[in-house]
């Protein structure tokens, strides 16, 4: 199930909700893990057993690092949660990366191995990077074992962020999984949160989401410069705020349940760095990786030679782990270039440009990864590219004035929506109930009526 | 209780509590006379589709389309993205002095449908030349509203190339040996695109837009004849009656916004006298007229001609001889407002849908002592009919 549809706002909310509240306190979380798992299996009835699977590993295993570490056996202890990470590798693996590694094989021995063919659990990226931090923070001492695995599952399965994430580590949330409390001023803050988020992905998202899919299904032989540039400019502007959307659905849904989750995005094209732009893009995923892969292999402690390694593991991790395809691996790799150029020297340099010159640097990198992002087909990427730099033969005809005519003003509102105007704007209302209920009135309503006639509304992370 | 600072709480469990009762309780319809299309039904619970995950797919379907005020959330829709500047939506062109367009788009039609459908009627139009006459074989494609009228459409808006597809099966005829065959528009409409022969709101042409289709039928039959000169037929002969003044067409149906309504028109020949006999689908129904009023109330005001689509339609014209032929028109509904003029001509005029029409059609035109034949299709349609090759059954 996808929070932007009518099923989750006029059936399973309302449903959820009334249980929750009705609930007593000892049942919420079992209430949460049943409803998790309705939300789940209403698009994946079968991959469900995986999570529950899933919960019962982690759970044990959590038991398991808990008890050595209180027996004085910390070898065994790392034992323990090296086998939770390998069966939770061997998941993502087996239903991630199977396929590809077997295509791959295929085509480098010439062998003829057969495909699995299997479909991707959704959201499999998501959880089992979360259940692994669990194990993990147990071991380092981060957090405190879940004796009752009723609320260990309702962690691994909670509905808000099952899908699209945030990746809430298991410390954010351990508190909160035993003790909080539903309250008038989280439930109001939250419901705004998720109203702006379901306005992001419905009006906006997917609205420039039609622009890129009209764009991109052009031959790119004969496409004029300008077209393709705008074309990259509608991806960017879709994935940006369709995720950040889902994000802020999942916050402000956590919120209303009594939950704080990490913030995820953070204004990203107003980035004067690659650098910068990963600290303020997906930041739950970067620091996943910072906190298990990263810091654990060294860091910048040791040297740069070894830095520049860990940097490159990192990125090639993070670009796979967006998709099971070469052009993801290019896409991590790209920015690892990027990013260990930067560190080496680039970024003095870029703090002595003038602000709109790096910014100019930074978006511009941007755009090209997404071109790598895009396209499955590096070679498709490629003529894309070629196109955005005149290929096409023509700088725009007149269909780019058609386009440009059309969603003019949806890229201006994208373009401010992508700054820290809005956020700036609802600072200033933020006393002002009026506003922000009228606000959130027209979010909901508009939102129904795009939902109610959607020819577009896709879910884009079901290869994450 | 309720404090000012919870206002937006109260909205926000105002709006989902009361959308969701709303739709628990909306009765539920089987079809949408706005969309003239039937809506998702309840899906029944079971094992397999359930693991499968189609159950929840078709649930949700359900859920969508049966949401209460359907079509004025999608005219909310429509209002917003015009708003913002968007002259398309839902493949639909917002033109000028109020006109909706269809959007066609290169690459939205299968070529190879197209072409195989062009292929069927010029092989059809050659093999009925060579039976009936060449001068008894018409084919007449009419071009949608937005290939016509250019000047109308929004600025830079695109539109499939209809001037190709018309020359293609210009050409198709010319090999199959029977040129002669073919009857444009064109010219006819040029002359006068200012004027009111497509509607606003609906993808059909207006009745002067089919009595100007009728000029160009004749003509072309008169120009084989020999007879030449404006074929006795001027627009003064008719009485017109306006039966309706609020049409809104399939076209508005995509958006449920309009800036205009249509008006239908009804032409009736002056101190004609005539007597018809309308039978539909073989004595399913036998009527005197070829209008069926009971429409006008409804949505769907087309249908006032011709009662809608028929598989098939038989007029005989009491006034004329036996002997003064039987014409057989194969058609989609872009016949059913040019059907009354041409039946002035012939004893009888029978009309045809291939999409309900399960007769060898050889077999029909033996057994009915059809003299002439017209295939009068609009070029859109045509390119997407699925039941052409019945022609040549």
């Amino acid at each position: 199930m996808v929070f932007s549809s009518i099923l989750f706002l006029f059936r399973f909310l309302p449903a959820v909700l009334l249980i929750y509240v009705i609930a007593p306190r000892s049942w919420k979380n079992a209430v949460l893990f049943l409803a998790s798992l309705f939300f789940y299996a209403w698009g994946e009835p079968v991959y469900v057993v995986l999570m529950l699977f899933s919960t019962v590993v982690d759970y044990t295993h959590g038991r398991l690092v808990n008890r050595f570490l209180g027996q004085g056996k910390r070898g065994r202890a790392k034992w323990a949660v090296a086998s939770s990470m390998l069966i939770n590798l061997l998941l993502l693996g087996f239903f991630k990366y199977a396929d590809f590694l077997v295509s791959n094989l295929n085509q480098l021995l010439g062998t003829n191995l057969p495909l699995l063919q299997l479909g991707l659990p959704i959201g499999i990226s998501f959880y089992t990077f979360q259940t692994m931090s669990y194990t993990i923070d147990i071991y380092r001492g981060d957090a405190k074992v879940q004796k009752n695995i009723i609320a260990f599952g309702a962690y691994v399965a909670l509905f808000p962020q099952l899908i699209a994430g945030p990746i809430v580590r298991y410390k954010t949330v351990a508190c909160e999984l035993d003790h909080r409390r539903m309250d008038a001023d989280g439930f109001g803050e939250g419901a705004f949160r998720f109203s702006a988020g379901l306005a992001k992905k419905v009006l906006l998202a997917n609205q420039i989401g039609i622009l890129w899919e009209q764009i991109s299904a052009g031959s790119t032989a004969s496409m004029p410069a300008l077209t393709a540039w705008f074309g990259i400019l509608a991806f960017a502007f879709q994935i940006y705020f369709d995720f950040s959307g889902y994000s802020d659905m999942a916050i402000g849904l956590g919120r209303m349940f009594g939950f704080h989750f990490p913030e995820n995005f953070d204004h990203p094209y107003e980035s004067a760095s690659i650098t910068e732009f990963w600290r303020r893009w997906h930041i739950s995923l970067g620091t996943w990786f910072r906190e298990y892969v990263y810091i654990p292999l060294g860091g910048n402690r040791k040297g740069p030679g070894r830095q520049v390694f860990n940097l490159a593991v990192v990125w090639l991790l993070t670009g796979i782990w967006h998709g099971a395809s070469w052009n993801f691996v290019a896409w991590g790799a790209y920015f690892g270039i990027l990013l260990i150029v930067e560190k080496l020297f680039l970024l003095k340099i870029l703090e002595r440009l003038p602000r709109f010159a790096a910014h100019a640097y930074a978006l511009l990198l941007v755009l090209f990864g997404w071109v790598i992002f895009a396209f499955e087909d590096l070679s498709q990427g490629a003529k894309y590219l070629g196109a955005m730099f005149g290929a096409g033969g023509s700088l725009a005809d007149g269909n780019t004035a058609w386009l440009l005519l059309n969603y003019g003003v949806l890229l201006l509102i994208l373009t401010l929506g992508s700054t820290g105007l809005p956020a700036r704007l609802a600072r200033r209302f933020r006393e002002n109930a009026m506003a922000k209920g009228l606000f959130l009135s027209a979010m909901i309503v508009l939102s129904v009526a795009f939902l109610v006639n959607a020819s577009y509304n896709p879910f884009l992370y079901f290869r994450f | 209780m309720l404090s000012k600072k919870n206002l937006p709480s109260a909205c926000f469990l105002l709006l989902i509590a009361g959308f969701t009762l709303w739709s628990i309780f909306v009765p539920k319809k089987t079809f949408s006379e706005n969309e003239n299309r039937v809506l998702a039904q309840k899906p029944e619970l079971n094992a397999s589709d359930v693991l499968s995950g189609q159950y929840g797919l078709d649930y949700e379907e359900w859920l969508t389309d049966q949401f209460p005020a359907r079509d004025r959330w999608i005219a909310l829709k429509a209002w917003t993205e015009r708003i913002s500047g968007r002259t398309e939506i839902n493949g639909v062109y917002f033109g000028k002095d109020g006109y909706l367009f269809e959007r066609f788009m290169e690459g939205d039609l299968d070529e190879g449908l197209k072409e195989k459908n062009l292929d069927a009627i010029a092989d059809f139009a050659g093999r009925y030349g060579a039976l009936l006459g060449e001068d008894h074989v018409r084919v007449m494609l009419v071009p949608s509203s937005g290939a016509v009228l250019k000047d109308k459409l929004p600025a830079f808006a695109q539109m499939y190339d209809q001037n190709r597809m018309l020359s293609s099966m210009q050409n198709k005829l010319k090999e199959a040996g029977i040129g002669d065959a073919w009857v444009d528009v064109r010219p006819m409409f040029e002359e006068n695109s200012d004027r009111y022969i497509y509607y606003r709101t609906d993808h059909h042409w207006t009745t002067l837009g089919a009595f100007l289709g009728y000029l160009a039928w004749k003509e072309s039959l008169a120009a084989d004849s020999g007879a030449g000169g404006p074929y006795g037929i001027r627009e003064s002969d008719y009485q017109v009656k306006t039966v309706s003044e609020d049409f809104l067409g399939t076209i508005y149906s995509k958006v449920n916004i309009c800036l205009q309504k249509d008006e239908i028109e009804r032409w009736d020949r002056k101190s004609s006298g005539y007597e018809w006999t309308v039978e539909y689908n073989l004595g399913e129904k036998v009527t005197d007229t070829f209008y069926e009023e009971s429409y006008l109330a409804k949505k769907d005001k087309y249908a006032y001609f011709f009662d809608g689509n028929q598989p098939l339609v038989r007029i005989v014209n009491h006034s004329k001889p036996e002997d003064s032929g039987k014409l057989l028109i194969i058609k989609d509904s872009f016949a059913h407002c040019f059907a009354p003029f041409a039946a002035e001509e012939f004893a009888e005029t029978h009309m045809v849908d291939l999409r309900y029409f399960r007769m060898p059609l050889s077999q029909y035109v033996e057994e009915n002592g059809i003299t002439d034949v017209l295939v009068l299709y609009n070029t859109m349609n045509l390119a997407k009919d699925r039941n052409m090759s019945a022609l040549n059954r």
